[in-house]
Parts: structure tokens; sequence; C-alpha cells
């Protein structure tokens, strides 16, 4: 299978562009590394790949078919990078598992969930021990590619390792083709095939208009410059 | 900053244990021990470093030293601030003042208020206002951030925010919980050396984070915690040489860190 951007532009509201002119190619079974500098809208593009958001222009197919033409379920999964944000409070975790689509035993067992926090709410999880059961939920039968923005980045090192083993694995066995962003070089080195990265001038929070999940560098957050990012291999 | 009676810790934790009732089907209750006689000091004009394995206990850590415990946590053991036991009326009296914690997550962010109300806490003196304006200004944000509410801000700006509005009444203890994920190295850089500074200005900082590199660089020590208890405290130049490390966890974290041999050693590969 092929996800495909074409030319994806995305702005808050009346504000400038995010996202603009962004086009993306990624196949089953592929790793992919996005590395940005912040405040570039890396996770506005994630969001965009998944169909959470919806451009100002251009599309993402999949196969060539327009990602909201697949039904009910997103074959596209994203993972957030902030995982207490990514869940209903009020749902026990075994509920929220069912929110996705079915899930292996050997998915549940892979990720380290144990048993016991299945009847716990979000708020009496850790953070890490939250982050699995998101990638646990994203990983239902249907998926075929799964966006994994800055996923590991609240885990202690030794469970990235665990969670990045069991990961390679799972995405290898079904062809899921995966998109890793992160900052951290390293990170992307060991895990993917071919690393490409967004560049242009940084977007920055200004009245009304922000990448709110991103985040900006330090120098010049007053600009209100509408970036022109774009991939470059 | 030390002087002859300060050889207590500013921040005193002793033995502290932290249970969970929770109650299943029918009448099964069930306990769980998720902090395990957990003894840590805070030190005035120090950085100590809090690392570990996730879901070992760091945040209940920090939120039993904040008060901000669930109501069906019991917490057994001792804590004590500047010489005196810390009890929650005590810690009522201290947090936002002599205490301030800067939350991991920028959702603690008030979204229905603009940033120069939530630095006022409802204190609108013109004396608290010049204290807001020195505290944004420390960490780069001009008059003009006042106005904006959370969701104008980007990620970088809110976390300055968050720290700002913690050091307007110069907290003598600082709880940082995790304030650099997803930051770029430079960013989480300059975050580090912010917290640095309040320490060598007198504040003991006791800092969560999960990157070892910049804890190893910045902190004075660092306490390793596995599985609900502190396994060791060390110097923080232990972690930049691997040498004086002796329980396991430690030395499979330092393996594991970027340029090391077990860093993201994927099994099968
Ligand atoms: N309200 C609660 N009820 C029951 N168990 C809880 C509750 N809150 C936390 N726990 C458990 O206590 C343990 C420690 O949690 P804590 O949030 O302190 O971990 P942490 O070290 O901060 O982890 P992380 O690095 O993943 O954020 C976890 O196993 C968690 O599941
Ligand atoms: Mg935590």
């Amino acid at each position: 299978m092929l996800l495909e951007a074409q030319e994806l532009s995305f702005g808050y509201g009346s504000g400038p562009d995010i996202v603009s002119g962004v086009s993306l190619r990624l196949e089953s079974g592929q790793r992919l590394g996005l590395s940005a500098d912040s405040g570039l809208g890396k996770t506005t593009l994630c969001q965009l790949l998944s169909g959470h958001q919806k451009p100002r222009s251009g599309r993402v197919l999949l196969d060539g078919k327009p990602l909201q033409d697949w039904g009910a379920y997103c074959p596209v999964q994203l993972l957030w990078q902030h995982p207490e944000q990514a869940v209903n409070p009020r749902l026990a975790m075994k509920y929220v598992l069912e929110e996705g689509d079915q899930i292996a035993e050997r998915v549940i067992c892979g990720l380290g969930i144990r048993r016991e926090w299945m009847s716990r709410y979000p708020a009496e999880l850790s953070g890490g021990e939250l982050q699995r059961f998101c990638i646990a939920r994203a990983l239902g039968e249907r998926t075929r590619f799964l966006l994994a923005d800055e996923m590991t980045a609240m885990l202690d090192l030794v469970t990235q390792n665990q969670i990045w083993s069991f990961l390679l694995e799972e995405t290898q066995r079904r062809q899921i083709g995966l998109l890793v962003v992160s900052h951290s070089q390293p990170l992307l080195q060991k895990l993917c095939g071919d690393i490409v990265s967004l560049c242009g001038k940084p977007v920055f929070a200004a009245a009304g208009e922000g990448d709110k999940t991103g985040e900006s560098t330090e120098n010049g957050e007053s600009g209100k410059t509408a970036p022109k990012p774009e991939i470059q291999k | 900053m030390q002087t002859a009676q300060d050889h207590q810790p500013l921040l005193a934790v002793e033995d502290l244990t932290i249970r969970f009732l929770q109650y299943g089907r029918g009448l099964r209750r069930r306990e769980l021990a998720p902090l395990q006689h957990v003894t840590l000091g805070a030190d005035r004009g120090q950085m100590t470093a809090v690392v570990g394995a996730s879901g070992s206990g760091k945040s209940l850590l920090a939120h039993a030293v904040m008060g901000i415990l669930p109501y069906n946590a019991q917490v057994l053991g001792r804590m004590y601030f500047d010489g005196g036991p810390l009890d929650a009326q005590r810690i009522e009296a201290l947090r936002g003042r002599e205490i301030a914690l800067i939350p991991q997550g920028v959702s603690w962010l008030d979204p229905l208020m603009n940033v120069g109300r939530q630095l006022q806490n409802g204190d609108r003196s013109p004396q608290r206002k010049a204290l807001c304006t020195k505290a944004l200004q420390r960490y780069g944000l001009s008059e003009e951030t006042q106005k904006l509410y959370p969701f104008q801000l980007s990620g970088g700006m809110a976390r300055r925010v968050l720290m700002a509005s913690a050091v307007v009444e110069a907290p003598r203890l600082i709880i940082a919980d995790e304030p650099t994920p997803g930051l770029p190295a430079v960013t989480a850089r300059r975050v580090l050396s912010h917290l640095r500074q309040l320490s060598q200005e007198g504040a003991a900082v006791l800092l969560i984070t999960h990157d070892l590199e910049l804890a190893a660089q910045t902190a004075d020590r660092i306490a390793v915690m596995y599985e609900g208890t502190i396994v060791e405290q060390v110097e923080a130049e232990a972690f930049q040489t691997g040498e004086g490390l002796s329980h396991p966890y430690s030395q499979a974290l330092f393996d594991a860190m970027p340029g090391h041999d077990g860093f993201l050693k994927l099994k099968g590969r």
C-alpha cells in the first residue's frame, strides 16, 4: 500500500500556513524518519496525514483513494505525543482499548501491559504506562500505517528499547508503514531507513493561530512569518 | 549558600510509602504500594535529578511533596521542610509560595485565563504585577505575553510561562516534573540551565527527568528509582563515566544512553 501526501497546506482559522506545500510518500513496510526543528508543524503534518485535520489545500491518498473514503476505521493511525490528551479520562483502560479495532493479545503482551491496569482509569497510570495503551489501541488489526509523533519521549531509555523492539517486529510482521517523528537524530538513525526533514522558517504562535502541540525554538518568537516548509530528501 | 545550621537538607523525605486501596468486584479489596520506603533529600543550592523506569513512582513522589495525591492514597513516612514537619496543612500554606511545581503537561495552564491573570493568581496589587513582569522577563517573555491565552502560546512559550509562574514568589524548593520531553536539544538545554541558575541562587531543585544525558551534565546528584524504591543515589558524574553505578538498573540505563552500546539495542537485530 501507499500513503501519499500531495501538496498539503494547513493553517488555523485565518492565520498563516503552518504547513505549506508538503508532499510525502510512505510505503507499506517502510520506516521513514521525520526530523524538523520545532515549530515547523510536524505534529500538524501528522494530524493531516491521519485525517485528524483537513488540509486547506492538497490531498492525502491511501492507495490512490482519499483517506476519508476508507470507512469508519482509519488505516492510518496516529500516536500522540501526550498520551494524557489522547484518552477519555472517564473510561477505564479496557474500554479505552475497545475504542480501537480488534487488538491481538500478542500486542498487549509485547507492550508489557499488565492485566491489573485494565480496570484502572487514565489518571491512575503513569505517563509511560498510559502511552503503552495508546500504542496498543493504534495497532488494531486494520492498521496499515502508523505515525509516531515523539512517541517515546516520555519513556526511560530501557523502556524505549523494549517498546521499539516490539514495534519494529510488529510492523515488519504486518508490513505496517511507520513514520517516526523525533528530535533525536541518534534515534532516527537507529530506527529508520530514510530520514527526511521539514525545513523552512519556523512557525511561531501569535494571536489566533499557532502550532499548539508543537514547540518552537526560543529565538524570535515574535515573528509571524508564514513558513514554507518542504520535504527534503 | 550552606550555613552552619543548614546541615539538614531543605526538603527531607524519610521512609515514604504510598498505598492505594482499590475496590474490585463485590467485597474484594486490593492494596497497591507503588512507592515504598523512599528516603531522599533536596539541598539548598543543589540540583537533584530523579530518574527511573516508567511507572517507578517519580510523579507520585513529586505529588506527595506537593500534597496533590488522589484522595484514596495513603501516605506513610515523614517529610520535613526547613527543619519542620511537612504535613497537609503546612504544604497548603507553602505551596505556590515557598514550594513550587513546574508540572509536566502544558495542560496545567487554565485555558480561560490569560497569562497575566494566571501569574497574578488572584492578587491584583501593583507589587504582584511587578513581580509577574519580572518573572516573565527572566524567561525572555515580553509584557505583551501577559495578554495571551494558553491556546495562543507555542509549546516552547507555554513551558516558559510555566517556569515563570513557578518563580514569581522566589520559591525555596522547585520541583520540575519532566520539563523537557519532546523539546529540541537546544531548548531542553536552556530549560535546564534556567533550573540550574535557580539552584545557584540558593533554591533546592528536584528535577524529574528521562533525559539522563542532560541530567548528568546539569544536576549535582542523581537518584535512580525502580519499582517504587530509590535503588541508588550517586554524584551526577557517575552517569558520565559509568563508574560507581552499583545497581543493575542504573547500569542498564547508562548502557542505553545514546552513543553507548545498549542504545536502542533492538532484540533480534
Ligand atoms: N491513583 C492511582 N491508583 C493506583 N495506582 C496508581 C495511581 N497513580 C499511579 N499509580 C501507579 O503507581 C506507579 C507509579 O506511578 P508514577 O506516575 O509515579 O510513575 P512515574 O515514575 O512518574 O512513571 P513515568 O515515567 O511513566 O511517568 C505506577 O505503576 C502507576 O500505575
Ligand atoms: Mg511521571
